[in-house]
């Protein structure tokens, strides 16, 4: 009976392996046409991040590596923005990317990602545009 | 994907691992796990030092001191105990386990069943770490930096800082590698630990099965590579045969050695470091009615190596986050049930996740019930945090409770596998290497 018991649930064990295996090889598969709108569930590889990426690669050529750089989202709530920025900071780890705009008071940030049509207001920035819907604010030079 | 990339992880976990089995076995450990994880202690020591005398990591400050104790090891320190609690002979459940760990890690290298939290914290913090070839204390001080825990242990991003380091870039499959190495390292400790309980050969092989199945489907469907949850899983694991055993000398290293681990790991093997430092403690008080000054070295000296230094650097940088802790508040118990239910059911789990409520009635079989004491005092140090962190309790829950059970269940199960088995079947680990050697 013990043997059974124990037999029963390896057999339970193998059938969850062999399903967790196709899903994840199905996924892996469709990962060119993975469509996940909400970037907390983007994987390394989709449609999603990689454009993201798009912008950033050209970031990094226009603004100098161990910079602080903030990025802006047009996300329509907290936790898309949280998480774009989580994304962007992934894309750029030569750069410190902060959250704009909860900067702490007084933190000096020259350059400012603006993602995805997000708004920079400052009259004090420029706007470059980099791709469609990716571009910087820089401070202007007096 | 490249060869570098591949091999840099796998070198360096060799290398701590036969350089740690060389100090363990000194120490009086035959635990192959235990010596992987003397390793890695060691390792995490030897970058902290780096990073207090202000020295920048390079590949060889990281190769060299490793390859030095391996060396020396070899010339001046007696030869680790015979291995007999790994023998080679594979059989069909190891066999199984080995195609469940094949297929996981190979899906891992893809990054396809990244952990977020590997985008999101580790990742980020190993690629830094990578940069700055040391902990980059002045980026995780940095006001926004709360989003990746910087008061967090680091043990996982300095490896992926020396795995990157050795091969020259950050790359991707490099750093999933380390899930399946801990993986591996998972299912030995199972086996040490299933031997080490005088389990039969179907009990065995069935055990090893069932905890490499049900951890690699979760691994999988939850997007567990990358995640440090199986490093606390290691750790759990790698003291059950110091557990499953009367204490002795060498179960007090082993239980240490994973405590330091554990501690190095992630803010919840914290906590566990202490649990398993004070079950050992308790067991060897009960059964020596005393505690000898090498009792204590052992179990406390290797977690107190890890622990101190990391709470004087956190302390030093200002890194403790408030969002660690708040008041108890018991209200949260309305939302706290529910959520735990919806945990209970994540489907990547196909049910295994259940085992969280085993630890209960393993109290009451005297073989596992360390074990038991154990896993029952990290989750109810879990169920604790969900009643005092100041987040988003529903939240919370949701998106961390299928993981922190990942920490406990493989042990879970290997104890229940323990205790299912009739005790008149049970053979000792001698007599088992006895019937090996006569080729029964």
């Amino acid at each position: 009976m013990r043997r059974l018991i124990l037999g029963i649930a390896l057999l339970w064990g193998g059938l969850g392996l062999l399903t967790e295996l196709s899903r994840a090889l199905a996924g892996y598969d469709r990962r060119e046409s993975w469509l996940e709108e909400r970037p907390e569930y983007w994987r390394l590889g989709t449609p999603e991040p990689a454009r993201l990426e798009r912008c950033l690669a050209r970031v990094s050529k226009v603004v100098p590596a161990g910079s602080t750089i903030a990025f802006a989202s047009a996300g329509p709530d907290q936790s898309t923005r949280f998480f774009e920025w989580r994304w962007a900071a992934w894309l750029l780890p030569a750069y410190d990317v902060a959250p704009w705009p909860d900067l702490p008071p007084g933190q000096p940030v020259p350059t400012v990602v603006a993602w995805g049509g997000a708004q920079v207001r400052d009259p004090q920035r420029e706007r470059v545009r980099l791709l469609p819907k990716c571009e910087i604010y820089r401070v202007r030079r007096p | 994907l490249s060869p570098a990339g591949l091999l840099a992880p796998l070198g360096l976990a060799v290398l701590l691992a036969v350089a740690g089995r060389r100090l363990s076995g000194a120490a009086g450990s035959a635990s192959r796990v235990s010596g992987a994880l003397t390793g890695l202690v060691a390792f995490h020591l030897l970058v902290t030092l780096l990073d207090v005398l202000g020295v920048r990591w390079s590949p060889a400050l990281l190769l060299v001191p490793p390859a030095l104790v391996l060396v020396l090891g070899l010339r001046f320190l007696p030869r680790p105990a015979a291995g007999a609690r790994l023998p080679s002979r594979l059989g069909w459940g190891d066999g199984l386990a080995l195609f469940a760990l094949a297929v996981f890690t190979l899906l891992a290298l893809t990054a396809w069943t990244a952990t977020p939290d590997f985008i999101f914290h580790w990742g980020v913090k190993g690629h830094r770490f990578f940069l700055a070839r040391g902990v980059d204390y002045a980026y995780l001080a940095q006001p926004w930096h709360w989003a990746i825990h910087p008061d967090y242990p680091n043990l996982m991003p300095e490896l992926f800082a020396a795995t990157a380091l050795l091969a020259g870039r950050f790359d991707v499959a490099g750093m999933m590698l380390w899930t399946g190495i801990f993986f591996a390292l998972l299912l030995a400790g199972v086996r040490e630990a299933l031997r080490e309980a005088g389990s039969g050969p179907f009990y065995r092989q069935a055990g090893i099965a069932l905890v490499a199945f049900a951890v690699a489907a979760v691994g999988m469907g939850h997007l567990m590579a990358g995640a440090t949850d199986w490093m606390i899983a290691v750790a759990v694991v790698a003291a059950l045969p110091a557990l499953l055993r009367p204490p002795d000398r060498a179960g007090d290293f082993e239980m240490g050695v994973a405590a330091a681990f554990a501690a190095a790991s992630k803010i919840e093997g914290v906590p566990l470091a202490g649990f398993l430092v004070l079950v050992q403690l308790a067991r060897r008080l009960r059964a020596d009615r005393r505690l000898d000054p090498g009792t204590v070295l052992r179990l406390v000296l290797p977690p107190a190596a890890v622990g101190l230094p990391w709470m004087a650097r956190v302390l030093h940088h200002g890194l403790l986050q408030k969002a660690n802790s708040g008041a108890f508040e018991i209200s949260r118990a309305a939302e706290i049930g529910p959520a735990l239910l919806e945990a209970l059911a994540t489907p990547a789990w196909h049910g295994f996740i259940l085992a969280v409520f085993l630890p209960l009635p393993l109290l009451f079989r005297p073989q596992v019930r360390a074990v038991a004491v154990v896993v029952s005092l990290q989750l109810l140090f879990d169920l604790y945090v969900y009643f005092t962190a100041p987040v988003d309790t529903r939240f919370y829950v949701l998106s961390s409770f299928a993981r922190l059970a990942f920490q406990v269940v493989p042990a879970i199960l290997v104890a229940a596998v323990v205790a299912l088995e009739p005790p008149r079947q049970k053979q000792r680990p001698a007599e088992q290497s006895a019937g090996l050697l006569q080729g029964r």
